[in-house]
């Protein structure tokens, strides 16, 4: 599986190319990867997925224009002192609606909401995973100027729940909710699906992680260890660290649009423990490879460059895309309370405009006709 | 993008799947037939575990000999899931085409070459079908052969405890779940591969228990009880009995006097008893009875081709354009 991953996750254009090689080989696992819906539909270059950001929240702000001028017009006919008002009422004045980074950082709290209601519900970490998983997809296709994220995360994490064969009935699901009908959760269940275009499916990092964890024994410990006194137990160790560290880091970055689920396992694993991972990682494309390939090809290309040196540039490409995962997921930066407080204001008019024009209709009647 | 349920015209019904009813029906717009898979929508538990399953798995699966899931439609309280159009299952095609049921041996070896290159593409991709049998088989005109209803699938990889032991159609259900095995592999598909196969040979399903305890002697009847010698760590399943009658083995080939040695070979290390023994998927199209079909000789196109042979026979125009 190492030996795959140094392509990374962003050169698409490679995939075409390989198919009619990979029809002759065995199948690997990056090539079922590369036939998943999450490659093929879900994944994204890091200017892909600002520029797909950015398009939502331009989204998201023409359809909270379109509502307000529908509110504006409906406030026109029905209150006689509209008129009187009506320069101070524009959308210009009024409407302050999110930003791109605003509705980034608001969705990052939301997020951590999934993640404080799967841990309550104690659901597994595959369910909560695939919960975050979906409302950051449905985020990348809606606003939530659009949807306010609440109900949405409810319904993204009940789908999660059931795609994941976790049962949870809706009534048990929706009693420790504040104020949520199964309506509420339930009437979402079909905007969800439809705008993750009905794909459901899940990669995450933690059955990678599994494997890199089992392979980490086979290689660094026998038939001998590779590094003085390590022991089984160090393994364990840094396997829990790296599961806790995907719980805590990973799910709520973006990582998962942008890296395959092995890559972000071992960035997990790096993070945790750079000296075993790094060997491992050496081992793997120094000494156990050089048999496999010895095994497979048989005949060696002279025009190709040596081994050893494919080996380093492949090893130095696989360093820098962890340590790159590593760091974004890292960057992900925290939203406060009262930041989001803030922010949730602006988006409570943006999706109420009626409410936002007539408080200010009420707010300009009360200080009396202008001059 | 999804589409309107106004937009298809629904036609006769098709049948009853594990959790839905499923139609004809035609594009309005293109004339393109399709199966509507109607799924009420449930006001306990919204849109059925089930078909969020089928939704899933068959987003992730696309391949020649898997039907093809084009939409997904909503109605106040009904999901549709829009099909690619079979034109009938493979239970109707043997009561229509087969000589009391049983079908001519090329047209056996398509189908069965088909069937496992859909298992395959399946195991490939970590998924089990599970509830394989002839009315889960969808024929064409063309004489092609697809897996469909994936309600009861399951991805795989991770060992999983399943719920129930209410998979698999008793009939096709290998004898390890019969005994109470509860990590389900691949093999459970290869078996039902096995049945489906001697089934399309003489046209009467080869196992037709009445329930659990019934499958597994009518299993033992043909393939012998098995014991801790034939078969290691039989006795530790949760419904291992050690008073079964005993059986012995009987010769496959009196039973399936049609079918040819080759033929036999594949078949029996299909219908393994050990799950670890049966054949895999690949193995399996691997396998010599297969070769006129990997490796065809021209000369012989006429006589290796069942489909051609077969739309002769009917002289009906097919249908194209879908």
């Amino acid at each position: 599986m190492v030996e795959e991953m140094s392509r990374g996750n962003e050169n698409k254009s490679d995939v075409k190319e390989d198919e009619s090689a990979s029809k002759k080989r065995v199948i690997t696992r990056d090539d079922l990867y590369r036939r998943s819906s999450q490659f093929r539909m879900w994944s994204y270059t890091r200017e892909g997925l600002d520029e797909q950001k950015f398009k939502v929240n331009e989204k998201g702000k023409s359809h909270a224009l379109k509502e307000f001028a529908a509110a504006l017009e409906k406030i026109r006919q029905t209150d006689e002192t509209f008129n009187q008002f009506e320069s101070e009422l524009s959308a210009d004045k009024l409407a302050d609606l999110l930003t791109a980074d605003e509705e980034k950082r608001y969705l990052i709290f939301y997020s951590e909401n999934i993640i404080k209601l799967t841990n309550s519900f104690r659901m597994p970490t595959q369910v909560k995973a695939t919960a975050m998983s979906f409302f950051k997809k449905f985020y990348l296709v809606n606003s939530v100027m659009e949807y306010h994220p609440k109900n949405v995360l409810y319904t993204c994490v009940f789908l999660a729940a059931k795609s994941e064969n976790y049962f949870m009935s809706i009534e048990s699901f929706c009693h420790p909710l504040p104020k949520t009908e199964p309506k509420d959760v339930l009437d979402l269940e079909f905007l969800v699906l439809s705008s993750l275009k009905f794909t459901l499916f899940v990669h995450h990092p933690f059955r990678p992680l599994y494997g890199f964890f089992l392979d980490f024994q086979t290689v660094l410990l026998h038939p001998e260890t590779a590094i003085p006194n390590l022991k089984v137990e160090a393994l364990c160790t840094l396997y829990d660290a790296a599961k806790k560290w995907l719980s805590e880091h990973a799910l709520i970055s973006d990582v998962g649009f942008l890296f395959s689920p092995p890559h972000i396992a071992l960035a997990a694993m790096y993070d945790t423990n750079k000296k075993i991972t790094e060997k491992y990682l050496k081992m793997k494309y120094f000494v156990s490879n050089t048999v496999e390939q010895k095994q497979e090809g048989g005949q060696s290309d002279n025009t190709k460059p040596p081994e050893s040196e494919i080996n380093s540039k492949n090893y130095e490409l696989l360093l820098s895309t962890i340590n790159e995962c590593i760091t974004l997921i890292k960057s992900t930066p925290k939203t406060t309370r009262e930041d989001s407080t803030e922010i949730d204001k602006k988006c409570f008019y943006a999706l109420n405009p009626e409410r936002l024009i007539k408080k200010r209709l009420n707010k300009l009647k009360t200080a009396g006709t202008p001059a | 993008m999804t589409g309107s349920a106004s937009q298809f015209q629904q036609l006769e019904k098709l049948g009853e799947g594990t959790y839905a009813t499923v139609y004809k029906g035609r594009n309005r717009a293109t004339g393109q037939l399709v199966a509507l898979k109607e799924i009420n929508l449930d006001s306990e538990e919204g849109t059925p575990s089930t078909a969020i399953r089928e939704i899933s798995l068959m987003k992730e699966l696309e391949y020649e000999n898997i039907v093809t899931l084009y939409d997904v439609i909503h109605t106040e309280n009904k999901l549709t899931l829009i099909f690619e159009y079979m034109d009938q299952d493979l239970k109707r095609y043997m009561e229509t085409h087969g000589n009391q049921g049983a079908l001519d041996i090329k047209i056996v070896k398509s189908f069965m070459f088909q069937l496992l290159k859909g298992i395959m593409y399946c195991h490939d991709n970590r998924v089990l079908h599970r509830d394989l049998k002839p009315q889960n088989l969808l024929i064409n005109k063309k004489g092609e052969l697809k897996l469909g209803d994936f309600g009861l699938a399951r991805a795989f990889g991770i060992p999983f405890n399943t719920f129930s032991n209410e998979v698999v159609t008793l009939w096709y259900r290998a004898p390890d779940v019969l005994l109470g095995s509860r990590s389900y592999t691949a093999s459970i598909d290869i078996w039902s591969a096995g049945c489906i196969f001697a089934e399309m040979c003489t046209g009467k399903p080869l196992f037709p228990g009445t329930a659990n305890e019934d499958q597994l002697l009518k299993i033992f009847r043909l393939m012998g009880t098995p014991n801790e010698r034939t078969w290691p760590g039989v006795s530790s399943y949760a419904n291992y009995k050690s008073n079964w009658q005993v059986f012995v083995p009987q010769d496959l080939r009196l039973l399936i006097p049609n079918l040819d040695s080759l033929g036999l070979n594949l078949l029996s290390s299909l219908l393994q008893m050990r799950p670890d023994a049966r054949i895999t998927a690949r193995q399996a199209l691997q396998h010599p009875w297969f070769h006129e079909l990997t490796n065809p000789n021209p000369l012989m196109h006429h006589l290796a081709d069942p489909y051609q042979q077969q739309q002769q026979q009917q002289q009906r125009p097919q249908q194209q354009g879908y």
